[in-house]
């Protein structure tokens, strides 16, 4: 500050050129590095930190769910299943010629006999858990009967092997397992179709090639749909309806309607901003002046953001908007202060009269900021540092540059803003507190805080982030059509081997399977299906070596009453005494019969080995929840996020306490214990109204909400520090804030519209809270308690 | 589709000998065969509602020398499926319906694949279902068709054109000359399964109680 008292116009100028060069850096940067490689990410689940599971873990999961998130599930349908099944080569056909797309499947996997060969080799040691079963119990009449029933009746064309080469069908019924569908889809012609609202549906999955939340890979994914639509309506010009699931299309939506807003609302808000600015100041150069202090300062944000994280968040952006605010403040009040003395007024006057009090209140939103810096939240993280850096520049620019750009000529000032000043001060100036106007106050206050015990508090992710109805209506059509869908619940089971994941995992099926009969979910998939635990290979062998394969046990007596001569029943034995040993998951990871279950295996993950096991139709998640077993864990991505949101929200109102005593502090150092509640009080009481109005209203408070007071606590000292520091020049003063408030109150009026629930949480905090701040601050700052005090109007030019 | 002016016009193109019995010596349009082979067949078959009558199942097995013989009798209701009751070497019914296919054994139910769980499933069921009521339009969906005609007797041949199905059989032979008389399956092992049908009767009436009762389904 004692730069700014001292300033001579040659430290002014080296200072104007210094700061200057660094600009012109910065936009060179932002120019030709930043600008070409700038990705947005949307999802707001980035913005959520690691969970407390295993570091590795965490990442393999993250790999999954990034798979999962990858994948669209398209239906094509038409009351012609011909004319669905064209449609459906056409659209998939365009998809595969867009690139865009790692795979797209439209016929159903042919090499069925490929992917029983490796079960085959290894048919000793596998076994239906239904059969094994019965072995167990020693119900051989049973399949003796059902083997012999299979030879004489059409039952026997469901098998896959014949009956010469599986005369129990022991591996048959193994092998169908395997090819077991979840919902409601029937192979039909190498496609899979389902029936229902009186179409056929034609399957067509896709895994787009890359993240669905990355806008590069919207941009190429999403034009590729829109193509091959319409190539499906070349294809059949009539009767074609497509329905779409998948991430990728929320997400889309999402980062559309974002920018779609922010552009809507941008518009709107600068040219508010532009005719309040040329009414009050009736002259270009502090609009364009502030314009351009804007730009840079927001240039700067998304460039060290860039470089800091790789990558700038949309709620960045969306929050980052908040520096129009306090940017637009800093010229506002540099520019004001010109109604002081508008003929002898210079920059430097101006540099000399308002730059302690911006500076000091930058300190204090700094100090703010800082702490949310240190939060481990990286979705914090990015906004401090985005608010921070906007700020720095904003308030250098100001500071900086100001002193010999603003240089006016301009002896007159539009009277409009002169009056405003000074009514407001006449109406303060008037106004005195009785104590029956200090009951009803503190009655009203009262009244609206009792409001904070109704508060309701809403952690729940999905009710912030809402897709649009036709999106949510298509993903609920195509999962009734299928009668399974997307899940974002999934088990994950872990252990020290590859075996022990193994053994878990099939504890974990028993219980899923009693689920899958109680209704609670309606499938699921795992890989002990198809590779059962060694152990359990181990006992199924032993089963089909003393209950089948004996001499005189099930194989002599059912190939024996079939008819078969007995060197074909040894030719059977022979093949079971000398086949392949047990199947492990290495050698059926690498064989064609794990397509399409293989994603589920994580593998060696840091010191352990792990697995997933998706889930269908899940009608009763506390059942799932219920699910208590050792190594296994549900995995709920939703509720995980909820939990994280909520105990965010908690830190963070800690945090918000912590930073107002902070603030007081300094505060309190800078001008005295009397002065500093003045200052300090209105924004914690707007604060305060706002939730208890919220409470009377019904409006829920969630994280976003909290990030807005956050806003209110640096823009609110803010007013009060200039509503101090201009004492002097109360008209000047009172303009200054008015017209901060007015335009933060612009930017953030209309977030309150937004259709993304998490922005318009933030807009309506900010409506409410930065008007009563304004309001509460220049009834604290500017008013007295008892006797008319005889005081000198300052007067004011025009 | 219109069948009546097709019947005419391709009936012409239709004048193919019937010189050997391979039928898929003779490719064939779904067309065609509606056209000539099984235009009197199929035309009384789409007719009919309800078509019962008794069945040979004879299924010849590698390494075994002699078939594997049982019959029994059949009934097959249009929307409802078929109902297979084996009564000889043993008792056994099986309902094969849209849904899915259910064993009994002496009246106690031994095996049941649901159609949703196994996409197989239906498709079988609709194919079957085709093969007894000469759907050609349904066969030719699946299959690619062959066919030749002499005098009354007709033979179709169907190959599946998808590896999918042919994993169920490879080829498959309708004969038969008023009424669908036998099913010929062969599978990739290289067994084969014939079905002879006989005492064939048609209903066009809907199915009475008695038959939906065959399909655990009194009313409709």
């Amino acid at each position: 500050m004692i730069i700014l008292h001292d300033a001579t116009s040659g430290a002014v100028r080296v200072r104007f050129f210094a700061w200057g060069a660094l600009m012109l850096v910065l936009l060179a940067a932002f120019a030709f590095h930043v600008m070409p490689h700038l990705r947005v990410e949307t999802d707001v689940l980035a913005l959520l930190p690691q969970t407390q599971r295993e570091r590795a873990l965490d990442e393999a999961l993250e790999t999954f769910s990034a798979k999962l998130a990858r994948k669209q599930i398209f239906l094509v349908g038409s009351a012609d299943p011909v004319d669905a099944k064209l449609a459906a080569a056409a659209f998939a056909r365009e998809l595969r010629a867009s690139q865009a797309f790692d795979h797209v499947q439209l016929e159903a996997d042919e090499a069925l006999r490929q992917r029983a060969d490796v079960y085959i080799a290894h048919r000793a040691f596998l076994l239906a858990p239904e059969d094994a079963q019965a072995l167990a119990d020693g119900e051989t009449d049973r399949l003796a009967n059902r083997a012999l029933r299979a030879a004489y009746t059409p039952s026997g064309l469901m098998q896959a092997l014949g009956v010469a080469e599986d005369p129990l069908g022991l591996t048959s019924n193994f092998l169908r397992l395997q090819m077991q569908a979840t919902g409601h889809v029937r192979l039909d012609d190498s496609m899979l179709i389902a029936q229902g609202d009186g179409r056929s549906w034609v399957l067509v999955l896709s895994e787009s090639a890359g993240s669905p939340f990355a806008s590069a890979v919207q941009a190429r994914v999403l034009p590729a749909i829109a193509q091959a639509r319409s190539a499906a309506q070349r294809a059949v010009p009539a009767g074609i309806e497509i329905l779409a699931s998948g991430a990728i299309q929320h997400a889309a939506a999402a980062a559309d309607r974002a920018s779609h807003e922010i552009a809507t609302f941008g518009t709107i808000e600068s040219v508010a901003v532009i005719v309040l600015l040329l009414v009050i100041f009736g002259a270009l150069r502090p609009l364009l002046l502030g314009l351009a202090t804007l730009s840079l300062a927001v240039v700067a944000a998304f460039t060290v953001v860039h470089y800091v994280f790789g990558e700038v968040h949309l709620l960045a952006v969306v929050f980052g908007s908040s520096l129009i605010g306090s940017v637009i403040d800093y010229s506002i009040h540099f520019f004001a202060d010109r109604f002081r003395d508008p003929t002898r007024w210079t920059p430097l006057d101006a540099l000399r009269h308002v730059g302690p009090a911006i500076l000091l209140g930058l300190v204090t939103t700094l100090i703010g900021y800082a702490v949310l810096a240190v939060v481990p939240f990286p979705g914090l993280k990015q906004i401090a540092v985005f608010c921070m850096v906007g700020l720095v520049v904003g308030c250098g620019c100001v500071l900086c540059l100001y002193p010999v750009l603003a240089h006016t000529r301009r002896q007159r000032l539009p009277k409009l803003g002169a009056r405003i000043g000074t009514a407001i001060d006449g109406l303060l100036l008037r106004w005195r507190w009785t104590v029956p106007k200090l009951a009803i106050l503190v009655a009203a206050l009262a009244l609206v805080l009792s409001g904070l015990l109704r508060l309701d508090i809403r952690d729940d992710v999905r009710t912030l982030q809402q897709s649009p109805p036709a999106l949510v209506a298509s993903e609920q059509r195509v999962r009734e059509l299928l009668g399974s869908g997307i899940e974002t619940r999934f088990f994950l089971v872990s252990g020290d081997s590859a075996q022990a994941v193994l053994s878990a995992e099939q504890r974990l099926t028993e219980a899923l399977d009693g689920l899958v009969r109680e209704g609670a979910i309606a499938s699921y998939r795992s890989i002990t299906r198809a590779v059962p635990p060694v152990e359990r290979q181990r006992s199924n062998n032993t089963l089909l070596a003393e209950r089948v394969y004996a001499p005189g046990a099930l194989l002599d007596r059912v190939m024996g009453s079939l008819g078969f001569p007995a060197e074909a029943v040894e030719r059977r034995r022979q093949e079971f005494a000398t086949g392949a040993g047990p199947l492990a998951v290495e050698e059926w990871l690498a064989s064609p019969a794990s397509t399409g279950l293989r994603d589920l295996w994580l593998g060696k993950v840091g010191s352990r080995y792990a697995t997933v096991v998706t889930l269908g139709g899940i009608d009763d998640v506390s059942a799932l929840a219920a699910v208590a077993l050792p190594d296994v864990q549900l995995i709920d991505r939703v509720a995980e996020t909820t939990a994280t949101l909520g105990r965010y929200r908690h830190a963070m109102t800690l945090l918000l306490v912590l930073v107002y005593a902070v603030a007081g502090i300094v505060l309190t150092v800078r001008f005295g214990w009397r002065a500093a509640p003045r200052m300090l009080l209105p924004s914690i009481l707007a604060t305060l109204v706002t939730l208890g109005l919220f409470g009377w209203l019904g409006v829920a408070m969630n994280l976003f909400t909290l990030l807005a007071l956050w806003l209110v606590l640096g823009l609110g000292i803010d007013y009060g520090i200039f509503l101090r520091h201009g004492r002097e020049s109360r008209p000047t003063a009172i303009l200054s804030v008015t017209l901060s408030a007015c335009t933060t109150l612009i930017a953030f009026g209309l977030l309150a519209l937004s259709a993304t629930p998490f922005i318009r949480s933030i807009g309506l905090t900010l409506l409410c809270a930065i008007s009563l701040s304004w309001l509460f601050v220049l009834f604290s700052c500017l008013t007295s308690f008892g006797p008319h005090r005889t005081r000198q109007e300052e007067p004011v030019h025009g | 589709m219109n069948i009546r002016s097709l019947v005419l016009t391709l009936s012409l193109f239709w004048l193919m000998p019937a010189h050997a019995a391979d039928p898929f010596a003779h490719p064939a349009t779904a067309d065609a065969l509606l056209a000539s082979t099984l235009s009197r067949p199929a035309a009384a078959l789409s007719r009919a509602q309800v078509l019962e009558g008794r069945f040979t199942h004879s299924k010849h097995l590698r390494e075994l020398p002699q078939p594997l013989v049982a019959n029994g009798e059949f009934t097959f209701a249009r929307e409802l499926g078929v109902y297979w009751h084996t009564l000889q070497p043993f008792d056994s019914v099986i309902v094969l319906t849209a849904a899915g296919i259910t064993q009994s054994d002496e009246g106690a139910q031994t095996m049941h694949l649901s159609a949703n769980e196994q996409p197989a499933v239906r498709v079988i069921a609709d194919v079957f279902l085709a093969l007894f009521t000469l759907d050609v339009a349904r066969l030719n969906a699946t299959f690619d068709l062959y066919g030749m005609s002499q005098g009354e007797r007709w033979i179709i041949g169907l190959r599946p054109r998808s590896a999918a199905m042919s994993a169920a059989f490879k080829e498959a032979t309708i004969t038969g000359g008023k009424d669908v008389e036998q099913i010929t399956l062969t599978d990739t092992h290289g067994d084969r399964t014939s079905i002879d049908l006989s005492g064939i009767e048609y209903s066009t009436e809907p199915p009475g109680p008695d038959v939906r009762a065959l399909f655990g389904r009194p009313r409709s």
